[in-house]
């Protein structure tokens, strides 16, 4: 395939420099050299194509030589365009003649293709990749596989720098069989692993194929058999699709060997079979010829000679008919071996004669040898030991030096032939050589099998790293993805952890909405409550001075009431003295009447105020400011409380005094208001000093005062002082907060101060507080000296 | 007779003197007036048990009636002077306390002087 390709792209070439030719203004004898030149190659290459090598060959040798004449004219230099077709043509001189004499003598066509490689300049990659990719073939064949792999690298970085895709996927192929024939298993893997990379992305089914073919056979080298059978299967897809017969079988070929290999020998059969049944219709005599073979051999390792022969003999009528003449001298070798098997000694004897001949046409050595051992060998069946002792001679004179195992059986007989002619020490001399060469044959083997066992080796190693490196680039792959998932993911917590916070932010948003409803509420329950309480804590205090309210009530009534009766008394005295004309006594009665009268009225109207406090206090604050007289405020609320305690207390007494500013102005006031504050305050004292009192302590006078005064400030100043226990210094700060209380529960709301605090300060006063432990506490209220509503 | 009336409303006096007219005018009755516990006892101290007879009020500021009963009562064993406490507030506490404190008797406002007067005349003829 690569031949074919290279051959391409060289009549590609060709036809590139023949086509302007015909138009230049070359000379006569030179257009006539370029022609015969051309029209050498075309047949050089049309019997490489028949397998005709020496016609070939003689082409190839015509075309050269023509050529290099040419090249070697002085004046051709002058013309730079004709200059360049010649070389051009010179080369591919090189090229066909190279390849011409590839199968008699490869150095030949090694020293050609150097040649044509010298005269090749930097420009001419595509040439130089040629010639360095058929390098690589030659010295493939010459079993030097160093260079070989050299130069079919160097021609692929060649293809790989001329851009040229397509040579380089047929390059790469190329390097994957050298390394195969190398036995670097793993490398080989890897270029045609490559190659059918590139093949599949380029689609191109050729190189597919061959690709897959080439890597069935590395597996098939290291005992992978189902892979090798694998990539055959593939291939034979592709090429059952393409309805191409002869790859299909050429694929049946393959994988006939590939069973043959693993020693499946009736699947082998099959496609050997099926291989055969194809190549019949074609005029492919080598692949015809080549089926018959396999197909012997495998009878043959099956047991039946017969069989063997009778293909083989079918088969050699088409390997006449091609030119690889070793094929047909091996062919001819395995064939008298085989009638020797079965002692058909005179056909084995005419197979090996044919062989010999034959190999001494082509100068084929080994298969010359090899003929001369079958002969010898007929020839020691016959007794004739010194027929067969000159024939063996003959035989390890030809045989390659290197070629141990054949030079190792040929002493053996040798000496096995001296010693039946008596000859002992010939015989004696030969062993030693047959030893030695077995040695070297077995530690050549045992380098083989190493060579092959550490290739095995290095193809598993190769393939368990590549594994490991698919493995790593899937866990990289598989870690991007995972990473990509990762980031997905991530990316929908973050779009769930908005929406939920969204969610949550709209739940407590109504949550809060409810939350501030019910706080409204609760606050409306509590104003209400607070409300409900002060009303409370005024009741409390109504309370407290209902009984005060009625003593007070209740004094002037029976002020009133008596005065009245007293009055009546007086009346009916007066008529009496009226009478009697005693006008002295008259004159003293009415006077007394006249006090009894105001002192009536006096009452009368003392309870009336206290009634219409009463109705004030129980009213909730929307009292309306008015002048009122502090010091009638003082004593008025200072009796409610005294006598409302006293009501309440029967053992509850105390002193009080008050000490009034007569000086004091009116000042606009809530006069209930303000009253509440100072029936507050007084009680607070009287309760204090209760208190203390309760502790009897000797000489202890609880007492109560009230001072009002002006002060320098033109404020008026009302202090209501007790000498009751003190308010300790911890609860100093607390007394005026709303709830606190050190009243047993039950006996104060804890709001009395608290109110007080705040009506002082809506009246833009202020109410303070001093206090000593046992010396008792003084409040004072100071007011604006204000006279306005 | 002497009576000694003590009580912080000083309208009392107004109105017993009133009351009494006739009494103190035929010299039947002499009527002294204190303010405060504390200026009957002291009235007391100084006329050395010059009144037979005391009516006190029980609800006054500083010593109260019933302190005042006490003290009157501890102080002066031979003979005692009668007391008469008077209260706006007739409960059974009150009562009972006066009563246990040796009072001789216990009277409601507003005060009946008709029967006020029958007890006096009780005493004077006793």
């Amino acid at each position: 395939m690569i031949n074919k390709c290279f051959l391409v792209l060289l009549i590609i070439t060709g036809m590139w420099l023949r086509l302007p030719v015909l138009g230049s203004e070359l000379s006569d004898f030179e257009l006539a050299d370029t022609v015969m030149i051309n029209q050498s190659l075309e047949l050089s290459h049309q019997f490489y194509e028949e397998f005709e090598n020496d016609s070939n060959l003689f082409y190839a040798a015509q075309a050269l030589g023509l050529s290099r004449q040419l090249f070697h004219l002085e004046d051709i230099e002058s013309d730079e365009q004709l200059f360049n077709r010649i070389i051009a043509l010179t080369i591919e001189s090189y090229v066909l003649y190279a390849r011409a004499i590839l199968e008699t003598d490869i150095q030949a066509a090694e020293d050609t293709l150097m040649a044509g490689l010298n005269l090749l300049q930097e420009t001419n990659i595509l040439e130089k990749a040629a010639i360095y990719s058929e390098l690589g073939s030659i010295y493939e064949r010459k079993g030097q596989n160093d260079e070989a792999l050299q130069f079919s690298k160097k021609a692929l970085e060649l293809y790989k720098t001329s851009g040229d895709k397509k040579s380089y996927l047929y390059q790469l192929i190329n390097m994957g069989l050298v390394l195969r024939v190398k036995g670097n298993y793993g490398e080989s893997l890897e270029y045609l692993m490559e190659s059918l990379k590139i093949g599949r992305q380029v689609n191109d089914s050729t190189a597919i194929v061959e690709s897959l073919l080439a890597m069935g056979f590395v597996y098939a080298f290291v005992e992978k058999w189902d892979d090798a059978l694998k990539s055959q299967q593939e291939a034979l897809a592709i090429y059952q699709q393409a309805n191409n017969q002869w790859g299909i079988a050429r694929i049946h070929n393959d994988m006939g060997v590939t069973y043959e290999l693993a020693g499946i020998l009736d699947s082998s059969m099959v496609h050997h079979q099926a291989a055969l049944a194809i190549r019949l219709k074609f005029n492919d005599n080598y692949n015809t010829f080549a089926s018959y073979l396999y197909i012997g051999d495998i009878h043959a390792k099956q047991g039946n000679i017969k069989r063997a022969i009778e293909y083989y003999e079918k088969g050699l009528p088409f390997g006449d008919q091609i030119g690889y003449k070793i094929a047909v001298v091996d062919a001819n070798l395995r064939l008298g071996d085989y009638y020797l098997q079965l002692s058909e000694i005179n056909n084995s004897m005419e197979k090996y004669e044919i062989a010999l001949q034959k190999s001494r046409q082509i100068g084929d050595l080994t298969g010359e040898s090899r003929a001369n051992m079958g002969l010898a060998g007929i020839a020691m069946i016959n007794g004739e030991y010194a027929k067969a002792n000159e024939i063996l001679k003959l035989a390890e004179k030809t045989v390659p030096k290197s070629n141990l195992q054949i030079r190792k059986v040929i002493y053996k007989e040798i000496a096995e032939t001296y010693f039946k002619l008596g000859d002992h020490k010939n015989a004696y001399l030969n062993s030693l050589n047959y030893s030695k060469m077995k040695d070297s044959v077995q530690s050549a083997e045992n380098i083989a099998k190493i060579t092959q066992l550490t290739n095995i080796m290095e193809f598993e190693n190769e393939m368990a790293l590549k594994k490991e490196s698919n493995e790593k680039l899937m866990a990289i792959k598989q870690e991007q993805i995972n990473r990509e998932r990762m980031t997905r993911n991530i990316f929908l917590a973050g779009m769930l952890i908005a929406v939920v916070l969204v969610v949550i932010t709209f739940i407590r948003f109504i949550e809060k909405k409810k939350l501030n409803k019910r706080l409204n509420e609760t606050l409306r329950n509590l104003q209400a409550a607070q409300n409900q309480l002060i009303l409370t804590e005024k009741m409390a205090s109504l309370g407290e001075l209902t009984a005060g309210i009625a003593h007070e009530i209740q004094n002037p009534l029976n002020f009133v009431n008596n005065f009245s009766e007293v009055n009546m008394e007086l009346i009916a005295e007066l008529k009496e003295e009226l009478e009697a004309g005693n006008l002295e006594d008259i004159k003293a009665i009415a006077d007394d009447i006249a006090i009894n009268e105001e002192k009536i009225l006096q009452h009368g109207k003392r309870a009336d105020s206290i009634v219409k406090g009463m109705l004030q206090h129980s009213r909730i604050s929307n009292g309306q400011k008015e002048l009122t007289d502090i010091n009638s405020l003082c004593d008025e609320y200072l009796r409610l409380s005294y006598h409302g305690l006293r009501a309440k207390d029967k053992s509850f007494n105390a002193d009080f005094q008050t000490d009034f500013d007569p000086t004091l102005p009116k000042i606009s006031i809530i006069p209930q208001d303000i009253g509440r504050v100072l029936l507050n305050l007084i009680n607070n004292a009287f309760y204090t000093v209760n208190e203390r009192s309760k502790k009897g302590e000797t000489g202890y006078v609880p007492t109560v005062s009230i001072t009002t005064q002006l002060t320098a400030y033109s404020q008026l100043l009302i202090a209501v002082k007790d000498n009751g226990n003190g308010i300790p210094e911890e609860i100093k700060n607390k007394i005026f907060q709303p709830f606190f209380t050190t009243k047993p529960t039950g006996e104060g709301t804890g709001l009395g101060l608290s109110l007080s605090y705040d009506i002082v300060k809506a009246h833009g006063g202020e109410l303070k507080a001093e206090s000593d432990i046992g010396e008792g506490t003084r409040f004072f209220i100071t007011l604006p000296n204000s006279k306005t509503n | 007779m002497r009576i000694l009336i003590v009580d912080d409303e000083r309208d009392i006096q107004t109105l017993f003197e009133q009351r009494f007219r006739k009494e103190i005018k035929n010299n039947e009755l002499e009527l002294a007036f204190a303010y405060s516990g504390e200026e009957a006892l002291q009235y007391l101290d100084e006329k050395e048990q010059n009144a037979i007879l005391i009516l006190s009020d029980i609800n006054m500021p500083g010593m109260s009636g019933l302190d005042l009963l006490s003290n009157i009562k501890k102080k002066y064993h031979i003979p005692p002077p009668l007391v008469m406490m008077i209260t706006a507030y007739g409960d059974e506490e009150n009562y009972n306390t006066a009563m246990k404190l040796g009072a001789d008797d216990f009277l409601t406002k507003p005060l009946d002087f008709n029967q006020l007067k029958e007890k006096i005349k009780n005493i004077k003829h006793d």
